[in-house]
């Protein structure tokens, strides 16, 4: 319990400056589309360019808020994915990095426990700033929204689907800082994995031809196109839980013979 | 000169990655072109009946197709300028902050030599970096319009001067990243410095550039160094780029003199 305090505790800054300039972003994106959403020929342009969205599932209704949000929303997904990659590889390894390791590990606890309780705070962290942001999205479409009900049910289904798309990065960020020998690498890695993956997902959006690239980046598991009727296909559903679930498995099996750099 | 052979090769590693990964992904974005190009009659016939001005807003610009070479190169390179801000920051809040951070100051700064020499190493091995990936990035880009235009034609003087504005919107990002090192007390992790800086500014272009009040292009160097606007006018929009260029001087001025003063953190 102590560790999870501590580690709630020294996350907390990054949390507050993460959180504080997404909700920004969301706040000047809703007066973007306080612009526009009563222009119905916002609706002939995209229509006429709807080949180019066919790979995400069709031109979402851009008059309505959970439309716009469906078409901005890389936005949404790519930073709290990059916050979810952050967290997980910077938890794991802060130990080596501050030369606090020596300390932590001769304390009478085990390394599993460490472990756990590090896990515990990344998820909740994950979570928390996922439902977050989702509130403020509540908060600065809502107000414009026509229909709240329908758009209360997109953005849960958006944040669930933020929320397992964060936890593939989470758990690649925590495998990744247990298993590299060298604790500096593992940032790096993770992050280019997510700025490779959102790039492939750019071009899979684009290019037909790439459609099949699409299991290879899990922005496309859960297109917000998709999250408007809450359709969420059950083969994302399953690769999502197997690297999930594999990396947290991996996580714990390596860390527990890491050779900690003190 | 010991200084800087010792930081490019402290750098070597990294980049090595840059130059194999940023390319790479150029060439592998440019392989799908063929793919598509098909589309582009169509693509253009819709295109003329259509009000410039508002498709500008959406980005959608009707000089450069995505159906067409230069337009899928135009949104390749906007999205290959994203690394590249990366990188160019990273080297920027790094190097002059990581003897601080691994604790080899006090070796550093025994040394007989002066501050000054030890910055302007510094700086040079960090230009040197950049500029291997900027060359190894501007001969693979034209190898890659070669090789997949099929029997389009490329205005190669175009590319070439998107390509020269390349080193210059790093070295902006560089510049931002080395005078925030030297103001702040600490970098504590230089990524998450460099993701902020290089992806934030992208992710306000990106806003900017659907919310038509322009307000956003000043603030951010991406749309200083918008290639849509190289690859239609062939030349820099200088009525942009003279922002980030005075915000790079200034910060590079700034950098040397806050650094000769700066309270160096010891053992």
């Amino acid at each position: 319990m102590n560790i999870i305090l501590h580690e709630f505790k020294s996350n907390l800054k990054s949390f507050i400056i993460w959180f504080v300039s997404l909700g920004l972003l969301f706040f000047t994106a809703s007066f973007e589309f306080d612009m526009f959403k009563n222009d119905p020929r916002i609706n002939e342009i995209f229509e006429d360019f709807g080949f180019m969205f066919d790979a995400i599932g069709g031109v979402p209704d851009l008059t309505t808020a959970a439309g716009y949000l469906s078409l901005v929303s890389i936005y949404i997904y790519v930073p709290l994915c990059i916050f979810s990659a952050m967290l997980g590889s910077r938890i794991i390894s802060k130990e080596e990095k501050n030369r606090t390791a020596e300390y932590l590990f001769t304390l009478p606890v085990s390394r599993n426990k460490v472990i756990a309780s590090k896990l515990v705070v990344a998820v909740t962290n994950t979570l928390l700033i996922d439902v977050l942001s989702m509130l403020v999205c509540l908060g600065a479409f809502g107000r414009l929204s026509d229909s709240p009900e329908t758009f209360r049910t997109f953005l849960f289904h958006l944040g669930l689907g933020v929320a397992l798309t964060q936890m593939i990065f989470l758990s690649i960020g925590m495998v990744l800082s247990s298993l590299l020998k060298n604790y500096k690498k593992s940032g790096g890695i993770t992050v280019g994995i997510v700025i490779g993956t959102f790039m492939l997902s750019m071009l899979v959006g684009l290019v037909e031809a790439a459609e099949p690239l699409k299991y290879l980046t899990p922005f496309q598991y859960f297109p917000s196109a998709q999250m408007i009727d809450g359709h969420f296909e059950l083969v994302f559903i399953i690769i999502t839980i197997a690297i999930v679930a594999s990396s947290f498995v991996g996580l714990f099996y390596f860390y527990k013979k890491r050779d900690l750099h003190i | 000169m010991n200084i800087y052979k010792f930081e490019v090769s402290r750098l070597r590693k990294s980049i090595l990655i840059w130059t194999l990964s940023v390319p790479g992904f150029l060439i592998f974005y440019m392989a799908f072109f063929p793919a598509i190009s098909g589309s582009a009659d169509a693509f253009n016939a819709m295109m003329e009946s259509m009000d410039p001005k508002f498709l500008a807003a959406f980005g959608i610009i009707p000089e450069l197709p995505i159906g067409e070479i230069m337009g899928y190169f135009n949104l390749t390179m906007g999205l290959i300028l994203i690394p590249l801000a990366i990188q160019a920051s990273n080297y920027g809040f790094h190097i002059l902050s990581v003897e601080e951070r691994e604790l080899t100051a006090d070796f550093l700064f025994t040394k007989p030599i002066s501050r000054r020499k030890i910055i302007i190493s510094k700086f040079f091995a960090a230009l040197t970096s950049l500029l291997i990936v900027d060359i190894v990035l501007t001969i693979l880009s034209i190898v890659a319009l070669t090789a997949f235009k099929g029997d389009e034609v490329v205005e190669f003087r175009n590319v070439i001067i998107l390509l020269l504005s390349v080193p210059l919107f790093q070295l902006t990002f560089m510049s931002i990243g080395m005078v925030i090192s030297v103001s702040i007390k600490k970098v504590a992790s230089v990524l998450s410095f460099s993701m902020a800086l290089g992806f934030g500014m992208y992710v306000v272009n990106s806003f900017g550039s659907v919310l038509s009040s322009g307000l956003f292009s000043y603030i951010t160097p991406y749309s200083h160094f918008d290639s849509a606007y190289v690859l239609i006018n062939g030349h820099w929009n200088w009525g942009l780029i003279w922002i980030s260029l005075t915000v790079m001087v200034c910060s590079f001025v700034a950098t040397y003199f806050l650094y000769l003063k700066r309270n160096i953190a010891s053992l």
